[in-house]
């Protein structure tokens, strides 16, 4: 009675998992297949050079260094700017509050494109003169930094109250309970959002090849421009572009899994 | 509210209710250990707490009863001020911290108001553990950083804590792998590694599952027996009438009633205090 | 005030190398008395234009490197063409090394460039409403306009495309003449009006007029205007769709190097830069140039 109970349980054990492999698979066939009918199209229809391709991605990819870098430097400063941005928009003081709650609507309520422009070109007027890959970044920083202080606020106010009154209940002050108790699990929610940002942040910087920073979709439009092949090379461009979002995706899961390893069971019943 | 302000200024004295008396476990002639003077609070319009006062020896246990909205938690609260009252005085170990309504007083308030609070551990209806820390990091992350103390000499007493309550095994254990019992049990070691001179409890088991409950109950009830200073605000009238050296009841932001358990729950003599535990033995099963 | 911290100097650098800064010339050698040596050794303050470039030891050049042959940047990351050739040797006779900027074409006209770059050697022609904000030196070339046209299309000369519509850059010479703003001009040579009633159509770039013909959009436009390399470069790539408007120049400019208006002061720069303009002419320079990548000379008028 127990074995064939215990067989019973294990054939529908092995059929799941037959299930569930095949679902995997018609997933992966359907992506397989929405690619073949994109390569198709722009083959067919495009009238795409192979060789010219084969020229033209060297030179576009030699530019993504160069957004990495833009995107990498800008997404630290504008997580420092958020932090800043969060506690600001926390804080009592209504000096602080007010210059953070200033910050994020004006550069979340502006275009980045605008806010680009104006770095470039509205700063030399009163002598400050930035290098365009300054200017992207602090283009980008700025922006994205008023958008993450939202998120960090609502990451940290998300902490439970009950963790605040234990730790004041234990005698913390207030900077010991908020930096060793309430930050860190602030955490759980804004590594999350840091990743996203960073890969949204990657396209975002296709923006500084209007001020002549020469990144992947300067490059792109210039190599297609003399042959009046942009529509191939803007094409190559977006398949680097997503690449390097499918990549930093994976490394972004990665980590979030780490991060939240203890967390395992966490559903137990109290 | 207008009349607010000349209350503030001179502490009253102590009043001592006529059943407050040391217990049994209290040596001859010490003095209390906690004094809550005339504790009042107003939430907007809504006068939560009328005046309570209580006293506390050393080495007693005392439980404070009421039904909900009766203000027993926020008088608790009070007196760690994770509520801050609009009127009214704690004095804890000798450590004095009066009420500040209007905010004039700075952080020498706050400094001796931490005082207060390393003197008086709590445990929390909702445990409050701190998810990213392990059982023994939840104990030690107070006396290493308000205290100052160093990490093993910490960790050598909540050693000593978590074996009492039964959990040394379940050290560097996260809360999330722990039952509700498990986790108030550390809870309560938690308090006791920052060797507290009075414990306050909380409605401790009313978050728990009724098979849980007794566990915890158990390590409250032998802390009790030992000699420690606890206040517990609970519903477990077998715990209180076990372990309660005194039990308060509390009705709309005032003590009805004071005295022994013996009194207060098997013969209450004010009218409110019959009528809740009338309610209450026909409605709960003895648990 | 530049702000450019050593790591940030580092930063660009490196972004610059990374955008292939191929182009550099090398450093003049000590004997070769160089413009900028005399010019030192006379005492020309920093303060002006050419005090600034010799002190620096660096010219920062303004190109748009996507008009081949006068301005390209191939695969191997190297700044090739007419213009460029002409830059560097520009630089060399100036005894500093060559730093490319790469900025929209819009921007380099308008002026007002706030010391990002010194000059600009992009192939651009002088006009009376860009003489307001930049001065223009000694020409170094001279380049005439011409019209493309569909194949299909039954005009053979200018004034055949009254009333239609017709295509150019933004901020080109092109555009300008089609909206008749050369009538008149000292500079510039018209040799014919622009077709009555013409309307013109603008894209940021050239290049986006005749990719979006080829792309289908043939409603576009029913012409375009540029200068005969592109011109030849569009047929090339249009597979029989386009062809001349016909072999009439309709308007010839002098395309010289510009410096900024609003920047440090230009005198001493512009009367060095010429003498070396002047000097690339006589001794063949600019014709081996235009040989070499153009197979005309176009540095005679």
């Amino acid at each position: 009675m127990h074995e064939e109970a215990q067989a019973l349980a294990q054939s529908v054990a092995a059929d799941e998992q037959r299930r569930s492999r095949g679902w995997q698979n018609r997933f992966r066939l359907v992506w397989g297949g929405i690619v073949l009918l994109l390569i198709s199209f722009i083959i067919f229809s495009l009238n795409v050079e192979i060789s010219f391709i084969q020229t033209a991605a060297p030179f576009i990819l030699q530019g993504v260094w160069l957004t990495l870098l833009v995107s990498a430097v800008s997404i630290c400063l504008a997580t420092i700017l958020a932090i800043i941005g969060a506690l600001g928009r926390l804080s009592r003081s209504p000096l602080l509050n007010g210059i953070a709650s200033f910050y994020v609507s004006f550069f979340r309520g502006t275009p980045l494109i605008l806010q680009l422009l104006f770095w470039y070109l509205a700063l030399p007027q009163i002598g400050v003169v930035l290098d365009p890959i300054l200017c992207a970044m602090a283009a980008l920083a700025m922006n994205y930094g008023a958008y993450m202080t939202e998120i960090f606020r609502a990451g940290i106010q998300a902490v439970p109250l009950g963790q605040r009154e234990a730790a004041a209940a234990l005698g913390m002050a207030p900077r010991t309970a908020f930096l060793r108790i309430v930050a860190p699990q602030a955490f759980r929610i804004i590594v999350p959002a840091i990743g996203n940002d960073f890969v949204a942040m990657l396209k975002d910087s296709a923006l500084a090849s209007t001020v002549g920073l020469q990144e992947i979709l300067w490059r792109a439009r210039n190599v297609g421009a003399k042959e009046f092949k942009t529509l191939q090379t803007f094409m190559i461009a977006g398949v680097v572009y997503w690449v390097l979002t499918i990549v930093f995706t994976a490394v972004q899961n990665r980590i979030e899994a780490r991060l939240s390893a203890g967390d395992r069971n966490k559903a137990t019943k109290g | 509210m207008s009349d607010m302000k000349q209350l503030s200024s001179t502490p009253a004295t102590h009043p001592v209710h006529p059943a407050e008396k040391p217990g049994v476990l209290v040596k001859a002639g010490a003095e209390p250990v906690l004094k809550a003077t005339n504790i009042t609070k107003w939430f907007g319009d809504n006068h939560v707490l009328r005046g309570a006062s209580i006293t506390v020896w050393p080495g007693e246990t005392v439980c404070i009863l009421g039904r909900s909205g009766s203000g027993k938690s926020t008088f608790l609260r009070s007196l760690n001020f994770l509520e801050d009252p609009t009127d009214g005085t704690v004095e804890i170990d000798g450590v004095i911290v009066g009420a500040d309504p209007f905010h004039t007083e700075g952080s020498e308030r706050q400094d001796r108001i931490r005082e207060v609070r390393m003197r008086a551990g709590m445990v929390f209806q909702e445990f409050n553990l701190f998810p990213h820390l392990s059982v023994i990091e939840n104990c030690v992350e107070a006396p290493i950083h308000v205290k100052g103390m160093d990490r093993k000499e910490a960790e050598a007493i909540a050693e000593k804590y978590l074996a009492k309550v039964g959990l040394l095994e379940k050290r560097d254990e996260y809360p999330s792998r722990l039952s509700g019992g498990q986790r108030q049990r550390v809870a309560i070691a938690r308090a006791l590694t920052m060797q507290p001179k009075v414990l306050l409890f909380d409605e401790p088991t009313s978050a728990l599952d009724p098979t849980l409950v007794g566990e915890v109950l158990k390590v409250m009830a032998d802390l009790a027996h030992e000699g420690r200073t606890m206040i517990v605000v609970t519903h477990e009238m077998d715990f209180a009438h076990e372990a309660a050296d005194r039990v308060y009841y509390m009705d709309q932001g005032e003590f009805a009633e004071v005295g022994p358990p013996e009194q207060v729950i098997d013969a209450p003599k004010d009218p409110r205090t019959k009528e809740f535990l009338s309610r209450f033995r026909t409605l709960g099963a003895k648990k | 005030m530049k702000i450019k911290s050593t790591l940030l100097a580092l930063l660009t650098g490196a972004a610059l190398v990374a955008g292939a800064c191929g182009g550099s010339t090398a450093s003049p050698s000590a004997a070769a008395g160089t413009v900028c040596e005399k010019a030192i050794a006379a005492g020309e303050p920093a303060t002006t234009l050419l005090g600034k470039i010799c002190a620096a030891g660096v010219i920062k050049i303004a190109t748009d490197p996507a008009y081949p042959p006068y301005s390209e940047l191939n695969a191997a990351g190297e700044y090739v063409g007419f213009d460029s050739d002409t830059a560097r040797e520009t630089a060399k006779r100036l005894g500093v090394t060559v730093e490319w900027v790469t900025p929209e074409w819009a921007a380099i006209t308008a002026g007002s460039w706030a010391g990002r770059w010194d000059i600009s050697i992009g192939s651009m022609t002088q006009t009376e409403d860009r003489a307001k904000v930049v001065d223009f030196l000694e020409p170094y070339f001279y380049e005439s306009g011409y019209v493309i046209v569909p194949t299909t299309s039954t005009a053979t000369k200018v004034s055949d495309l009254a009333g239609k519509t017709i295509c150019a850059g933004e901020s080109t010479t092109h555009s300008t003449w089609i909206t008749g703003g050369f009538a008149g001009s000292a500079v510039v040579d018209q040799f014919n009006e622009p077709p009555t009633g013409a309307v013109l159509k603008t894209y940021p770039t050239d290049h986006e007029c005749i990719e979006a013909y080829l792309a289908g959009r043939t409603d576009d436009w029913d012409a375009m205007a540029q200068s005969r390399e592109f011109i030849e470069a569009a047929i090339a790539e249009s597979d029989g769709k386009l062809r001349f408007l016909n072999e009439e120049a309709n308007f010839a400019g002098r395309i010289s190097f510009a410096l900024d208006k609003s920047g440090p002061d230009t005198a001493s720069a512009i009367v060095a830069i010429n003498e070396i303009v002047a000097a690339m002419h006589a001794d063949g320079t600019l014709t081996k140039f235009a040989m070499s990548n153009l197979g005309r000379d176009v540095s005679k008028p």
